[in-house]
Parts: structure tokens; sequence; C-alpha cells
């Protein structure tokens, strides 16, 4: 009974889990390159399974260890990241940049490499070309970009161009989903160093959200009657753990 | 335990400002010169080494001014100009600092100088002298009038400034620009001379608020408000749930 305990314990846990995922998705229904994250719902093999593998990225060890060994049976065992396209939205900004394949490399303001969709760049004060947050896109050799001043095209490959002239090139990466870890709703951090792509860029283009606001709510109402079913199921061990300390034992009348 | 509040929250904030900038937009439709702003919605890169996924939510609403053109449009009045590039009027406020204008509102004023949107000179200032008669405008900024003896004499010329990055320009209201430290270097210079092209006289530049475009970031801003709220309900309720575990 107190490993029932335990297991509701988890089901709450893991519900919480995935509604913070699920309002994640539904706050970033608009955000540009955004990536929602999925719940891979698992048969009670598959979180045995699951329990073989390291742990990982957003879940503690714990869940998995416990609904493993409990099997609370057909719940959500890990989030993943849907890297499915999103929508494209004609805005005909010169620097708003949309890919078909491949991302985008920045670089924090630490040196930390950073790869994603969300093509919304700008000029900085010096000409460097720059994400919202002032993280520099990198040109192919790596370095941050700098553009001129004058309007430029750029190529569906990647190639920047200047009244006729290339002043520079986007570094435009693949990656085995694998070797993705999510770093945030629109960044990923990559192991390996991802392979040169023909990305079919897209000028004047955003790539929005790929949140699927109906899916998402549907779920919302879903896991939320888990939750509550969970709390319902403690609540239960909790009055018969109850009875079975406060009556079972009782001597006489 | 409170994050999927949190994050639910910062939907609600960042639609709600979507909303804001979409009821500015709409206002300023027929508002020559006006620039329509865009609210984009970005979540904040996972600092590294965390082991989480990285923060929830919407980090960060950019506002960003959208300097395309918008159409000219035929003015009754002569002494209005339209920029044909992506230029702006220098202006002066009466502290002497410089304000940036799209928006070829010019006029003269009672005592002859010519004043641009919220009644501010040009820079430099151009004084129509009171005996002169007939000033006029053309497409190379020259401000011309008819001196006493029936000459046409030059009595100032407008400027105009070009940025690296316009988007770091700040609104001041009005119409009115001012430069941030993002807006980068600045180049002065006179309409069609170095670079810069002729003015149309006699033209506005229109808003280039797309009312279609408006109105359907409104809806969609709007469902996805209500999603949020949704999301904030459902994580209030799983609150006061975890708070009565037992009950």
């Amino acid at each position: 009974m107190i490993r029932g305990l335990y297991a509701a314990y988890t089901g709450l846990e893991a519900a919480w889990r995935y509604q913070e995922a699920l309002a994640d998705n539904i706050a970033n229904a608009t955000t540009v390159g955004f990536k929602r994250q999925v719940g891979a719902l698992a048969s009670f093999e598959d979180v045995l399974l699951a329990q073989q593998e390291p742990v990982p990225a957003p879940l503690p060890a714990r869940i998995q260890q416990i609904v493993g060994q409990i099997g609370t049976g057909t719940f959500v065992a890990e989030l993943t990241t849907d890297l499915a396209i999103g929508p494209f939205q004609q805005t005909g900004e010169e620097l708003d940049l949309a890919l078909e394949r491949g991302f985008f490399a920045v670089e924090g303001p630490d040196g930390t490499r950073y790869y994603t969709k969300a093509g919304h760049f700008q000029r900085d004060g010096e000409g460097r070309l720059v994400t919202p947050h002032g993280y520099f896109v990198l040109g192919a050799d790596g370095l941050p970009l700098t553009l001129p001043p004058t309007r430029v095209a750029v190529e569906p490959d990647g190639r920047i161009v200047a009244d006729g002239n290339e002043v520079g090139r986007l570094l435009l990466l693949e990656f085995p989903p694998e070797a993705l870890t999510r770093a945030g709703p629109a960044y990923f951090t990559a192991d390996g160093e991802g392979i040169p792509v023909d990305s079919g860029l897209r000028q004047g283009y955003l790539e929005l959200s790929n949140t699927q606001l109906t899916e998402e709510l549907t779920t919302l109402l879903a896991v939320h009657r888990a939750y509550q079913a969970n709390q319902r199921i403690l609540a239960t061990l909790d009055t018969t753990l109850e009875r079975a300390a406060g009556e079972l034992g009782r001597l006489g009348g | 335990m409170t994050t999927i509040l949190a994050a639910a929250a910062s939907g609600l904030a960042h639609y709600q400002q979507v909303v804001d900038v979409v009821a500015d937009n709409v206002a300023n439709v027929s508002t020559p010169g006006f620039k329509a702003t865009r609210a984009l919605a970005h979540g904040a890169p996972a600092l590294p080494g965390t082991p989480e996924s990285g923060p929830l939510g919407v980090r960060l609403t950019a506002l960003e001014r959208r300097f395309a053109p918008g159409a000219l449009q035929a003015s009754p009045f002569a002494t209005e100009v339209a920029l044909r590039d992506d230029a702006f009027l220098v202006l002066q406020a009466p502290d002497g600092t410089r304000r940036y204008t799209r928006a070829g509102t010019l006029r003269f004023d009672s005592v002859g100088n010519l004043v641009g949107p919220e009644g501010l000179l040009t820079d430099p200032p151009i004084v129509v002298p009171g005996d002169h008669t007939s000033p006029s405008i053309d497409a190379f900024g020259r401000v011309t009038a008819l001196s006493p003896d029936g000459e046409t004499v030059e009595v100032g010329r407008l400027q105009v400034a070009r940025f690296v990055n316009p988007s770091g320009l700040i609104s001041v209201g009005g119409g009115l620009f001012v430069p941030s430290e993002n807006a980068g270097a600045v180049t002065f210079g006179s309409p069609g001379e170095g670079g810069f092209a002729e003015l149309a006289v006699g033209f506005l530049e229109a808003s280039n608020v797309s009312l279609a475009d408006e109105l359907t970031t409104l809806i969609v801003a709007q469902r996805a408000y209500s999603a949020s709220a949704q999301a904030f309900r459902v994580g209030d309720d799983m609150l006061a749930t975890a708070a009565r575990l037992t009950a």
C-alpha cells in the first residue's frame, strides 16, 4: 500500500511536468521558431525498458525509477521535442529568414553556440547580424556576420549579397535529431559539428511556432483529469492506511 | 510548484501586449508617415549547464517598428513631401536636439518658418524673409521664394538622414523618432545627392499599416490569450488539488 502511495505520487509529479510543457506550448503559440514538447505515452513494458536507458533531460531520475517499478501504466514517460516545421509567415522584412531544413548558428555572450530556427534577426549599432537577445548570428567561417548598411539579399543557400557582391554566408547546419538537446523554447545545443545543408532559405518569411493549439488544450484537460484521478487514489490509499493503522490493531470492541 | 501558472501568465502578458500594439497600429491606419509596430514572442536560450530544458513561457516580446515604405498619396498642400527611400527628415526640438521623421507634413508658419510635425523647426532652420512671397519646395529639398523684386531666391535646403539600423530608433510620439545606441551611425545629406533619393513634392507617405494583417494578428492573439487563460485556470485548479491531496 505504501508502494501505491508512491505510484500515485509519481503520477501527480509526471502530470505536473506534462502540464508545465503544455502551458509552455500554449504560451508560445506564436513564438518565432518555437518547437513544442510532446509527452510520449508509454505502456508498462516501455517504462521498464526506458529505465535501462540513461535518464533523459527534463525528468528527474526518481520518476523513471519508480514509474518503472510500479507501473502506473499508460502515462507520460518522457517529454520529447517535436521538431516538425512550423508555419511560415510572410513579412517582407529584409532580415526575417526562414529555413526549410537545418538550423541557424548563433553565439551567446559567453561563447556558447546555439542552434535555432528562429530567423528573426536585426542589425546592431555596428552592423552585426544579431538575434533580439543580442546573440551574434554566425557566418560560414564560424565568426559573427557583419552586414553592410545597404539592403541585402539572402539567397536560398545562405549567401548574403549586397549590390551584386557576396558579402558573407550564413552558417546553416543540419543535425540528426538525437544530437540535439533542447536549450530553451527555440534553441538547441548539439553534440558534434553538424553537416552543411541546402536549407532552402526564404528571405522575408518567419517560421512560427509549431504548437497545435487544439491538441494542446485537449491534452491539457485530459492530463488535468489524470492529475485529479491520482489525487483520488492517494486520498483512498490514505483512508485505507488510516483504517489499517487505527482500526485493525485495536483490541476488543 | 507555480511553474504552470508562470508559463501561462507569460502567455497572457505577451498576448495582451500584442493586442495593445494592434490597437495602436489600427488607430494610426491613416496617419501620414506612420510605421506599424509588430510584437514578436521569443523564448530565452537556457543557460549552459542547467539540466532543465530551459525557461518556460514567453521570455521576451520584441517590439519592432517596421520601416517598410507606405504608399504615396497626393496631398493638397504643395509644401508636403514624401521620402522615396529609407531616409528621414531632420527636425529640431525646442531644446536643440534632433528629431527624425518620415511624415513630410511641412508647412510655413505665420512668421515664415518651415515647420514639420508637432510644429518643430527643420534642422537647419529654414525661414522665408517677411518680404518674400510664394515659398515652394522642389524635389531636391531646396526651398525657394520670390523676392520683392520678382527674383526666385533659395532660402534653405532640407536635410535628410539615414541610419544603419532604423529599428534602433525610439518613437517619441507624433511620428518623431530619436536614435538609440542600436540605431548605429547616421549619415546626413541632401535629397537627390549622395545616395539619397529625390523627394516627391505634393505627396505624403501613407501609413504602412495593413488592416488585414492587423486583424489576423488580433484574432490569433485573442485565441492564444484564451488558451493561456485556460492553462492558467487548470494550473490553479491543480494547485488547489495539491493543497488537499488526501481529502
